[in-house]
């Protein structure tokens, strides 16, 4: 590996869930990094021309981040990660991250920084972040350094998020929860838009990945014991833990999302307490559309405030 | 009326899944000592009763495996079994119990989603559970055995589909293996299975073949439950052999679980992928690869629609194809499948390589 000074980060998948944590680690080492811009059309359309026809909408986003950092930087971050436990585990396409960008943009000879581990390993982050720190030519001392900075950092943006979550939960009105994988509900090409919309209508808008996220693993359990993604594990356990503190769920899901097929299903099926809309976003349509069932969806719960469906 | 039962047994049921169910009604006949209802073959009513209750973005699989589900419950099963795996398979249980439930099925449900990777103890209690009176020793000679028995049955389908497009009588390899199915439908014990592999082996090997000097050889891979069963894929392998291909599928469950693990594969498609893709992504890319360098006319990617695991082996499969000039089709099923659809898909495919062919010679 030649000289590395530049770090890439692309700003899609698990960046929206342990970015801030990458980040600091690789800044707490002395490299630079460059994020690459938010989503938007031309994100998409840049991923679209890579990727196939039948894959995830994030993860096509993802690939227009992907090109768009190449060039930009010296190497681009793309860690495969598994999960750590057997039943917290994170979708395949986490396990084939590397491999597919490789194989994707093997013309380019993209270079890539990488880490591996999965739930055979039995490894923990800390042991992923000494490795990555290896693989980036940096002691061991160094790299401890820089993660439990790194943690810190992470921890510090999360209770601040958990903290203000808690404060929206005392307002008036009506109290949204908002559902799904970090990447798309913070995405602002797909989940932004959403909350905006959300917002227009006067609703006050929570998010599943705001909770306190030990809590919520654990909550989940409770939910299902076989269960095998740790994304849905947080989520679910954050619709369990809120569900009684607020006026409707939204399910937001990109299409077509593995396991949230399943386990938005399993969901609705579940939670029966308050009103569930499942919304799906595409490549296609994006938020359009999408207008009038939120619309209607307020609608119901204005109605159902005002006792209009009587005790259910 | 009341269900006579003539004896204390449970009716266990497992989902279709191609030939495997003979090998498991084995293991629980022979081994278990309990009763295994035997599904006939699916029918279009299946997929539809499936489709109807699953979710919309489910997998393929799941509605198939829903659909045998329901017509084991209406045909009297008491318990019923689900397996799980490395990719969505992981949660069908859990999903697939509480829509039979909330459709007012009464049922014992195993899932063995819970024990996979799980201590061996918990195997043996599952075991106490489906009988209390099982004999242990029995239990796993009748595991071994099925298991052998499915490994048979993934021998002798694969010299059919290697050879049967040049069968000089027509209809001879079919009529051996009906015979072989069927023996393996009433083996009973060690003895018969092996009998009837022997002699649908020999009887195989001894018929005349009428062979091109170039024949067109076509390998198979794709997505573990669509790849292999005939019923989900309707009947892909089949249809290349009638067009007169030599037709090779790596992926079986002999392959898959008894031989070389993903440990033991990924080093020979190093030039391709450095990790585990997850699932069964290694095999896939192992056997394209390996068509590909033992110079195969072409190669048929198959999987349910949204299968995440082997979408991801599709650009590997791409630069496969570039660096070997092999083409590849790239089926993805659902539940809304024509069979003229794919009738003419692949009769295009075959002309196409057969063409091929000939111009590069």
């Amino acid at each position: 590996m030649g000289e590395i000074r530049t770090i890439g980060i692309p700003r899609g998948l698990m960046a929206y869930r342990s970015g801030v944590q990458w980040k600091a680690f690789f800044e707490g080492l002395g490299f630079s990094c460059v994020v690459s811009q938010k989503s938007s059309r031309e994100t998409l359309e840049r991923g679209m021309e890579r990727a196939v026809d039948e894959t995830c909408l994030p993860f096509k986003l993802y690939l227009g981040h992907i090109q768009e950092l190449l060039g930009a930087c010296d190497v681009v971050f793309v860690p495969r990660m598994g999960g750590y436990q057997a039943k917290e585990k994170l979708c395949t396409r986490y396990e084939s991250l590397p491999d597919l960008v490789n194989n994707i943009f093997r013309d380019e000879r993209p270079r890539l920084l990488t880490v591996s581990y999965d739930w055979n390993d039995r490894t923990d982050e800390e042991k992923v972040y000494m490795e990555l720190g290896e693989t980036l030519g940096k002691t061991r001392g160094e790299a401890r350094k820089a993660y439990a900075s790194a943690r810190r950092r992470m921890e510090q943006w999360r209770r601040d998020k958990e903290r203000r979550q808690k404060a929206l939960l005392e307002r008036e009105g009506i109290r949204v929860l908002a559902a799904g994988h970090p990447y798309v509900l913070h995405d602002p090409y797909m989940g932004g838009e959403i909350s905006r919309l959300l917002a227009r209508q006067g609703a006050t808008v929570l998010f599943t990945d705001y909770v306190d996220r030990e809590k919520a693993l654990k909550r989940s359990y409770h939910f299902s014991r076989v269960m095998p993604w740790l994304i849905n594990r947080e989520l679910t356990g954050a619709v369990m833990l809120l569900k009684e503190r607020v006026d409707g769920i939204v399910l937001l899901s990109a299409y077509p999302c593995g396991p949230d097929a399943l386990v938005n299903d399993m969901l609705v099926r579940k939670v029966k307490e308050v009103p569930v809309l499942s919304l799906t976003l595409d490549a296609q349509s994006g938020a359009a559309g999408m207008e009038t069932r939120i619309e209607s969806f307020i609608d119901i719960i204005r109605y159902q405030k005002a006792g209009g469906y009587g005790k259910n | 009326m009341e269900k006579i039962k003539i004896d204390d047994k449970k009716t266990l049921a497992f989902p279709r899944f191609h030939h495997y169910n003979y090998g498991i009604r084995y293991i629980v006949e022979q081994g278990l000592e309990q009763r295994y209802l035997m599904l006939p073959e699916a029918t279009k009513e299946t997929i539809e009763l499936g489709s109807k209750y699953s979710p919309d973005y489910a997998c393929a699989p799941f509605k198939h495996t829903l659909g045998s589900l329901i017509e084991a419950l209406n045909a009297g099963a008491d318990v019923l079994i689900e397996i799980g795996g490395l990719c969505r398979l992981d949660y069908y249980g859990a999903l697939q119990k509480e829509i039979l439930r909330e459709l007012g099925y009464r049922f014992e449900f195993v899932n063995l989603a819970e024990y996979m990777g799980g201590r061996k103890k918990e195997w043996l209690k599952l075991a106490k559970r489906l009988n209390p009176k099982v004999n242990m020793a029995k239990l796993l000679t009748g595991v071994y055995d099925g298991v052998k028995m499915a490994e048979y049955m993934d021998e002798i389908e694969e010299i059919y589909f290697r050879s049967a497009a040049f069968e000089a009588e027509k209809g001879s390899f079919r009529r051996i293996c009906r015979q072989f199915v069927l023996e393996m439908q009433t083996a009973e014990s060690r003895g018969e299975i092996k009998e009837g592999y022997q002699k649908a082996k020999q009887a195989l090997e001894s018929l005349e073949l009428r062979r091109p000097r170039y024949p067109v050889r076509i390998g198979v891979v794709g997505e573990y439950f669509t790849a292999m069963d005939a019923h989900s894929n309707q009947n892909l392998q089949e249809k290349l052999v009638r067009l007169g291909a030599s037709v090779e599928r790596y992926l079986n469950v002999t392959n898959c679980h008894f031989r070389a693990g993903e440990a033991a594969l990924r080093p020979r498609i190093r030039e391709y992928v450095q990790y585990n893709m997850g699932a069964t992504t290694t095999w896939t890319v192992y056997a394209a690869l390996s068509y590909a360098k033992r110079g195969f006319d072409g190669i048929v990617h198959v999987k349910s629609f949204g299968c995440t695991p082997e979408m991801d082996a599709v650009p590997i499969l791409q630069n496969i194809s570039r660096d070997f000039h092999i083409p590849v089709l790239y089926l993805s099923y659902d539940t809304q499948n024509s069979d003229t659809g794919l009738d003419t898909r692949l009769e295009a495919f075959y002309d196409m390589l057969e063409r091929k062919k000939k111009v590069l010679r």
